[in-house]
């Protein structure tokens, strides 16, 4: 894959488009969501009708619509929107474990999404905050709106995409995103969600954004059948990872063992979620998952991201 | 040479197998690795022999063209491309080394200090002619004893052209880093070759030095072993002594002889000087006193003299004793000599026979250029009236009358002859014609090899002299000195460009390619395994 192709969005920006309008006509306005905490206001999109109360601004009486109704107390009063500017803020993981499996990475595929709901957010207007996670570039999220944002997500891209360092141990630093985050605001954290945690830095973060009128949105990538596959292939020697070394030897992986590596992967996950859980937290159950042996990265990013569960509430207006 | 084979082999065979050699497992890294139990180790070997990491392996593909590259370049002659054509004028000043080149003329130079000063000349004359061309000459020695008398006889057949062919061989051959040769001189006391007009051929010029001058010489030797008429051994030197004033010293395994030397009667520069009953041995020869002697590597010689035996024979022949180079024997396997009785035996034999008159003498028939009709006066052998016999079993006629009886006959397997029996009283011409045949059929059959004495000149300090038969010939006519200006007369033939260079440099660049290759792949290797 050519690094062109790797820091540009695999869907074109109509298809996007066409399909942000189809998820806000579809998606129902109630249940979970970015939008509905959204307050009514004063835009030109209308909201609803409701009956007169002493204090109401006798301006937004709309007369014909109470002439029709009924007599001078059943005045009707019309509301709309609230023109509120929304902000999504993305999130990735960059731990030097999201550049695996080598054939399809999953920091490629958290690339390729962040790619494409800036696309989404630019056509709608949104302000755009881009950080990462356990990654160098940590301590200097973006905040762009506009044209400026499809630039800014190329750049974290590309910073992205550098050869991590196997060894190092993650370490996340939060402190400028907590100052960055306005008090209402979506955030996508695109990860695989396997890091420890035990610092609770990313937990006391996660709880942070789901303060108020916030809502984290977990989007959750899994390449385990991938990655199962390669550990069925035959002997093989573990290469050190992340501060973990497992030694010169060459070692089988019987399947009762990876039944117990997803065992415990699945145990450790729950325990996240219990973990980041404070009432704004959206954490669909089925992840974005490839398969054992994925063909075109791209081409399966193509067929699979658009019906990602972790979008529909990105993309509901309530 | 063999254990370089060996080794080189051995090496060869590992390389191969170390590029054959594949890992049984892969290098994994695993996102969710620490979720992992601990594994066991596999059971399997680590490593494996595959042929197919041999042929898909790129690097060791390219390694062997490197090595095949290297090894063309180590064939400087092999490969050549194009050719090129200099304006430079490089000399190849090609010295006669050998033993002759020490001869003096009668200033008392020798051909070596002549063809020194010849050589001086030779490099002024060239640097006149080149000018503002660059100019450059290397010398190369041509020694006889260091000759390897194969590369050159197939050309040269004879020993005595053998030198000049490979002094010819050396100007056209002989190069030395820097100064390529586009002419060649010839400095020796040898007579000039033809020149030769290939087109490709180096041009040459031929410089002879040394006047003719007089030598002495031992040129050969001869050994007449006992026979019919000899009751010893003689050995026979020959000598060239122009002057006539030599002296021959002959020291035998008895001590010192005396040699009294005989002018040859047809060559008047020779004499010969005769010993006879020499006795088995080491012999050593030397020559002084001679007046003129240009060379003096053919004054002193060695040679071994073999034990000659005598011929055996069993001698029962009462009309002639035994000669005295032959020895009586009784056994049967010995030369038998008797008159016929009966039939001829079956064994070697030399028979005379008392026969019957011959019905009419004249010849009818004679076997012509038989050795035992040699010096036989056919006229006067049919006025003789020699008896003849019938042919018998398993004999041909050599000599026979019109009636088809025979005088002389000889059998061919096992040898034997019918001779007329011997008339020593019968007059002058009858006696001598029958001992002819008699003697003539003798020796027939006992005639002896004669053993090839080999001489070994030699310094009077013990220095072997090769060939000093050769080097010695100083009276040859001297050639007048080139003309010199012909250096870079003719344009100088192209020369082939070697190819060694950009095949050393290609296999740099492959090799460069190679390690750059093999930095990458250990990085991502180390980047796996980091």
């Amino acid at each position: 894959m050519t690094t062109s192709a790797a820091v540009q969005p695999p869907i074109a920006p109509h298809l996007l488009r066409r399909f942000a309008l189809r998820m806000a006509r579809k998606v129902p306005t109630h249940g979970l969501g970015a939008h509905l905490r959204r307050r009514g206001g004063q835009s030109m999109e209308f909201r609803e009708f409701s009956h007169y109360q002493p204090g109401d601004d006798i301006r937004r009486v709309d007369w014909m619509a109470s002439m029709r109704v009924g007599g001078r107390s059943d005045l009707l009063m019309r509301h709309f929107e609230a023109e509120e500017r929304r902000t999504l803020c993305i999130l990735i993981d960059g731990r030097a474990a999201m550049h695996l499996p080598v054939a399809a990475p999953k920091v490629q595929i958290a690339i390729w999404a962040m790619l494409c709901l800036v696309e989404i957010s630019v056509e709608a207007g949104d302000q755009v905050i881009l950080g990462t996670l356990f990654h160098d570039r940590d301590g200097r999220p973006l905040k762009v709106s506009g044209a400026p944002a499809r630039q800014a997500a190329q750049a974290l891209a590309r910073e992205l995409l550098t050869p991590p360092d196997w060894r190092a141990a993650p370490m996340a630093r939060t402190s400028a995103i907590r100052r960055l985050m306005p008090p209402t605001s979506t955030t996508v954290l695109l990860t695989d969600a396997l890091f420890d945690g035990a610092d609770g830095v990313v937990t006391a973060l996660l709880a942070e954004l789901q303060k108020g009128y916030r809502e984290v949105v977990i989007g959750a990538l899994d390449a385990w059948p991938a990655e199962r596959h390669l550990l069925e292939a035959g002997p093989l020697r573990l290469a050190p990872l992340e501060g973990t070394s497992f030694g010169d030897a060459v070692l089988e992986a019987p399947q009762s063992a990876l039944d117990m590596a997803e065992t415990n992967m699945a145990a450790h996950l729950e325990r996240q979620r219990r973990l980041w859980s404070r009432g704004g937290l959206v954490w669909p159950r089925r992840p974005l998952r490839w398969p054992a042996e994925p063909q075109d990265p791209e081409e399966w990013f193509r067929a699979e991201f658009l019906s990602a569960d972790f979008l529909r509430p990105l993309l509901s207006r309530a | 040479m063999i254990w370089v084979a060996v080794i080189s082999g051995l090496a060869c065979a590992g390389a191969i197998m170390w590029h054959m050699l594949d890992a049984r497992f892969t290098e994994t890294r695993v996102s969710m690795a620490r979720f992992l139990p601990a594994l066991p180790e596999t059971s399997a070997r680590r490593y494996r022999f595959r042929l197919t990491r041999l042929v898909t392996s790129g690097r060791f593909w390219l390694r062997m063209v490197i090595l095949a590259l290297l090894m063309l370049a180590l064939l400087p002659d092999f490969l050549t491309i194009g050719a090129a054509r200099s304006e430079r004028v490089g000399l190849n000043i090609v010295l006669d080394m050998s033993d002759s080149m020490r001869s003096t003329d009668a200033s008392g130079q020798s051909r070596f200090e002549l063809a020194e000063a010849a050589i001086a000349t030779i490099l002024e004359a060239g640097e006149a002619v080149a000018g503002a061309r660059p100019f450059c000459a290397s010398v190369t020695g041509v020694a006889r004893q260091a000759l390897s008398v194969p590369d050159v006889t197939n050309a040269t057949p004879r020993p005595e052209n053998v030198l000049p062919a490979a002094l010819r061989l050396a100007g056209q051959r002989a190069a030395t880093p820097g100064c390529a040769a586009t002419h060649a001189v010839i400095v020796t006391d040898l007579p000039p070759l033809v020149a030769t007009d290939a087109e490709d051929a180096r041009p040459e010029l031929w410089y002879q030095v040394g006047a003719p001058a007089p030598n002495a010489a031992i040129t050969s030797a001869r050994l007449d072993g006992a026979g019919l008429g000899l009751t010893g051994t003689t050995l026979s030197i020959t000598i060239s002594d122009p002057s006539g004033t030599a002296t021959l010293n002959v020291t035998g395994p008895d001590g010192p002889l005396r040699a009294s030397l005989e002018q040859d009667l047809r060559d008047p520069a020779l004499r010969r000087a005769a010993i006879e009953t020499a006795t088995a041995g080491p012999y050593l020869l030397t020559l002084t006193d001679a007046t003129g002697d240009a060379y003096d590597g053919d004054n002193r010689a060695r040679l071994v003299l073999p034990e000659v035996t005598s011929a055996r024979v069993d001698w029962q022949l009462a009309s002639l004793p035994l000669p005295a180079g032959l020895a009586q024997d009784t056994e049967a396997n010995a030369l038998l000599v008797a008159s016929l009785s009966g039939g001829p035996p079956d064994r070697v034999a030399l028979l005379t026979f008392a026969g019957r008159p011959a019905a009419n003498p004249s010849i009818g028939f004679f076997q012509e250029g038989d050795p035992l009709l040699e010096t036989l006066n056919l006229d006067v052998f049919e006025t003789l009236d020699l008896p003849v016999t019938d042919l018998p079993d398993g004999f041909v006629p050599i000599l026979a009358d019109t009636s088809g009886a025979v005088w002389l006959a000889r059998r061919l397997s096992p040898p034997a002859i019918l001779v007329p029996e011997l008339r020593l009283s019968g007059g002058s011409d009858a006696r001598n014609t029958t001992l002819v045949l008699f003697f003539n059929a003798l020796r027939d059959l006992v005639e002896l090899p004669q053993p090839r004495l080999t001489l070994t000149w030699e310094r009077p300090d013990g220095t072997p002299v090769p060939g000093a038969d050769l080097e010695g010939a100083s009276t040859r006519p001297l050639a007048p000195a080139p003309d010199l200006s012909q250096i870079g007369s003719r344009p100088a033939p192209p020369e082939p460009l070697p190819a060694y260079p950009w095949l050393i440099a290609a296999a740099l660049l492959l090799l460069a390619i190679e390690r750059f290759w093999s930095l990458s792949w250990r990085r991502a290797a180390a980047e796996v395994s980091a």
